[in-house]
C-alpha cells in the first residue's frame, strides 16, 4: 500500500481523499508562535492564553476557509491579530484600567536582565507585532500588513521606528 | 539578506530576534505544561489592591458563563439514567472520550457540570435543566420555559425558599424567567441595559455578553449584565430587586467608576449595601462597596492582611449579615499557600481577617464549604481543614477518598458534605479537553469520602 505523506496539519479524515484541516496539528505546529504573538499584544501571559484560546476557537469555526496549507501560519496570525485588536478597540475609548501591572513587571524583569530585550518590550504592541512577523517569522512587508490589517506603508513605518528606538537603547 | 544594513541596524534586529526567541521559548514551555489553571497564578504588586483572583477552576471551559442554580423543592424519584451513563454533555462542554485509559467514564459520572448549594444541586444539559434535592444523589428534569432551549440559558439561580431564576439572552439584555416553585408557571421580565457610559462615548449600544444572578437576603436579587472587553475590561449594568425579581431598579455603569471592570461576584447584604469583587476577567481582585444600592462604588477598606506577593479571593459567603471572603495567600513562587477568611460586619465597606487562618502548606487551597460557623477547606488531596468557630481556629483532618480536584464542597450538616470532583483529560493546551464530573460524600466529618 502506497503511503503518501500529507502536508502538515492536513489529514484525510473524510476517507474520500479530501484533505481537511487539522486544527490540533496546526496548533501543535504554530502554537508557540501564536502564544508569543498573543503575549506581544497583551503583555500578560494569562490574557495571552485567553487570546490564543479565542484564536483557536475562531480557527475551528472557520476551518473550511483555509484551502492552502502553506498559508496556515499567516491565516492563524491574521485571526489572532484581528481578534486582539478587535477586543482592545472595543473598549479603549471609554474604559480605562490602570491594572497593567503585568506589563510593568515584565518590563522590569526584562530591564533587569537584558537591556536589549527591555528595548523591544517597551515598544508599542503593534510595532512589536510587526517586528516579530517581519524580522523573526520572515513575513514579507505585504504579508505582515495583511496579518495586522494595516497598510504596507504603516508596517514599514512601524519597522523603521521600532528599529530606531531599539538602536538608541542598544547603542 | 543583511546587505545594505549598518551594524547598528543589525544589532537592533538581533535584539528583536533575541527577544522573540525568548518569548517563543516561554510560550513553548507554557504549551507543553500539563493542564494548568492559567488564571490562578498571577504576578501583581503587593498590597490589597492586588488581591488576586478566584483562581477557581474556571477552565471547566464552555460552562464558565453559566451560573446555574436551582431551588430546593423539586423532590423527585431517582433518575438513574442521568447518573448511570455519562452522556455527552451540554454544548461546548468537553465530553468524555471513549477509551481514555485512566480517566475513562465510570458508573456514577455525571453528564454535565454540577453546582451544589446545600442539599440542592443542578446541571444544565442539552436536554434541559436537571436538579437534585438530596445533594446530588438523585436527579430530575425541570422543564424550561416554552421555546427556550437549554443552550440559550445563560444563568440560573436560586436559594432556599426562593424562586428559581433563569436568564436567557434577548436583544441587548436578558430575559429573566422566574417561578416560585416547581409546579408554578414561568413568568418573565426583560432587563435591557442602558449603557449610559457607552452611549455617551461611542453613540452606540451593545449587547451584554455575561450575566450573573445572585440572590441576597430577604427578597433581594441582583442581576449583573456585563459587556466584556475580552482582554482586560468590562462594564456592568446592575439590576437590583427587593421583591424576588418582580421589579428591578437599573444602575447603569458610570463614567470613571472604579467598578468598570469584570465582576466576579456580587453580594448584597441589604438593599443598599453591596460588595463586588472585580478586576480584569483573568484577575478580579478589587473589593468594591456600594452604600446606595449600586449606583456608586468605592474600594472597600481592608486591613490586617499579612504581607504577601499576591492574594486570591474566593467567592464571598453570607453568614447572617456578615460577609466572609476566603482568601488564598500565595508565597513568592506560589509553591506554598496560606489561607484566611476576611470578614466584613458592615456590608462590605471594611474587612478584617478572622483569626490567623491556615498556615502555608505545599498543598494548594481548593474548594471552600460553609454552613454557619462550620467551614471546610479542601487542600488538593491533602488534609481537610475545618473550623467550627467561623475561622478563628482551624483543625487539620486527615482524610481519605477526597479527590485532588474538587470544584465544589458543600456542607449539608456540620459533619456531612458532598463534593463535586473533576478529573481532567486536558494535557498541554486546552484543545480536545474532556472532564469527568462526579460526586463524593462524607458523613463522618470529612474523614472518609465515598463515590456517590
Amino acid at each position: 500500500m502506497e503511503t503518501v505523506a500529507k502536508p502538515d496539519a492536513l489529514l484525510d479524515r473524510s476517507g474520500q481523499g479530501v484533505a481537511v484541516v487539522d486544527i490540533e496539528a496546526l496548533v501543535a505546529q504554530h502554537g508557540a508562535l501564536l502564544l508569543a504573538l498573543a503575549h506581544t499584544f497583551t503583555r500578560n501571559w494569562a490574557e495571552a492564553e485567553d487570546l490564543f484560546q479565542s484564536t483557536v476557537e475562531i480557527a475551528l469555526r472557520n476551518a473550511d476557509q483555509l484551502r492552502e496549507p502553506a498559508a496556515a501560519k499567516a491565516w492563524l496570525v491574521r485571526i489572532e491579530s484581528r481578534e486582539a485588536f478587535r477586543l482592545k478597540r472595543r473598549f479603549r475609548r471609554f474604559v480605562s484600567l490602570e491594572l497593567h501591572v503585568e506589563e510593568l513587571r515584565h518590563e522590569v524583569e526584562m530591564g533587569a536582565s537584558v537591556d536589549r530585550r527591555r528595548a523591544v518590550a517597551a515598544l508599542p504592541p503593534r510595532t512589536r507585532a510587526a517586528l516579530l512577523l517581519h524580522h523573526y517569522c520572515g513575513f514579507s512587508v505585504d504579508e505582515t500588513a495583511a496579518a495586522l490589517n494595516v497598510s504596507p506603508n504603516t508596517v514599514k513605518t512601524q519597522l523603521r521606528k521600532g528599529l530606531a528606538r531599539i538602536r538608541e537603547e542598544v547603542r | 539578506m543583511t546587505s545594505g544594513r549598518g551594524p547598528e541596524e543589525e544589532k537592533a534586529i538581533a535584539a528583536v530576534r533575541d527577544y522573540f526567541e525568548h518569548e517563543l521559548q516561554e510560550a513553548g514551555s507554557r504549551l507543553r505544561e500539563p493542564h494548568r489553571p492559567a488564571r490562578r497564578t498571577r504576578s501583581v504588586p503587593r498590597g490589597f489592591a492586588s488581591i488576586a483572583v478566584l483562581g477557581v477552576v474556571v477552565i471547566v471551559v464552555a460552562t464558565a458563563a453559566r451560573v446555574v442554580v436551582l431551588a430546593p423543592g423539586s423532590s423527585t424519584p431517582p433518575s438513574a439514567s442521568l447518573v448511570a451513563s455519562p452522556l455527552p454533555s451540554e454544548s461546548g462542554t468537553p465530553s468524555n472520550p471513549a477509551g481514555s485509559p485512566s480517566n475513562a467514564p465510570l458508573a456514577g459520572d455525571l453528564p454535565g457540570s454540577v453546582s451544589l448549594s446545600g442539599s440542592s444541586g443542578w446541571m444544565l444539559l442539552d436536554s434541559g435543566l436537571s436538579v437534585s434535592n438530596d445533594a446530588g444523589r438523585t436527579w430530575t428534569a425541570v422543564a424550561l420555559p416554552g421555546g427556550v432551549a437549554s443552550s440559550a440559558v445563560a444563568a440560573v439561580a436560586t436559594a432556599a425558599d426562593r424562586p428559581l431564576w433563569l436568564a436567557v439572552k434577548s436583544g441587548d439584555g436578558y430575559l429573566l424567567y422566574s417561578k416560585v416553585d416547581a409546579a408554578a408557571a414561568w413568568s418573565s421580565v426583560l432587563l435591557t441595559p442602558s449603557w449610559g457610559l457607552l452611549s455617551f462615548a461611542s453613540g452606540t449600544q451593545g449587547p451584554a455578553d455575561i450575566v450573573r444572578i445572585t440572590p441576597g437576603p430577604a427578597g433581594i436579587v441582583t442581576v449583573a449584565e456585563m459587556m466584556s472587553g475580552g482582554l482586560m475590561s468590562a462594564v456592568t449594568c446592575l439590576f437590583v430587586s427587593n421583591d424576588d425579581g418582580k421589579s428591578f431598579v437599573q444602575h447603569p455603569p458610570q463614567s470613571g467608576s472604579p467598578a468598570n471592570m469584570y465582576w466576579a461576584s456580587v453580594t448584597f447584604t441589604t438593599a443598599q449595601d453591596g460588595l463586588v469583587i472585580a478586576g480584569p476577567d483573568t484577575y478580579p481582585h478589587v473589593f468594591l462597596h456600594t452604600a446606595d444600592g449600586g449606583t456608586t462604588w468605592s474600594e472597600s477598606k481592608v486591613t490586617g492582611l499579612p504581607a504577601a506577593p499576591y492574594y486570591t479571593p474566593g467567592p464571598p459567603i453570607l453568614v447572617g449579615s456578615d460577609i466572609q471572603v476566603p482568601v488564598t495567600i500565595c508565597g513568592t513562587d506560589c509553591s506554598t499557600n496560606a489561607f484566611l477568611l476576611l470578614v466584613s460586619h458592615d456590608g462590605g465597606a471594611s474587612f478584617n481577617p478572622q483569626g490567623v487562618g491556615i498556615p502555608a502548606a505545599a498543598n494548594p487551597i481548593g474548594a471552600v464549604g460553609s454552613l454557619g460557623q462550620n467551614i471546610w477547606v479542601s487542600t488538593g488531596g491533602g488534609p481537610l481543614q475545618e473550623t467550627t468557630d467561623g475561622g478563628r481556629t482551624w483543625t487539620s483532618v486527615m482524610q481519605s477518598g477526597l479527590p485532588v480536584n474538587v470544584s465544589v464542597l458543600d456542607l449539608t450538616s456540620p459533619t456531612s458534605a458532598t463534593a463535586v470532583a473533576i478529573d481532567s483529560g486536558c494535557a498541554g493546551f486546552k484543545t480536545n479537553c474532556w472532564y469527568r464530573n462526579y460526586l463524593v460524600a462524607t458523613t463522618d466529618g470529612g474523614r472518609t469520602w465515598s463515590h456517590l
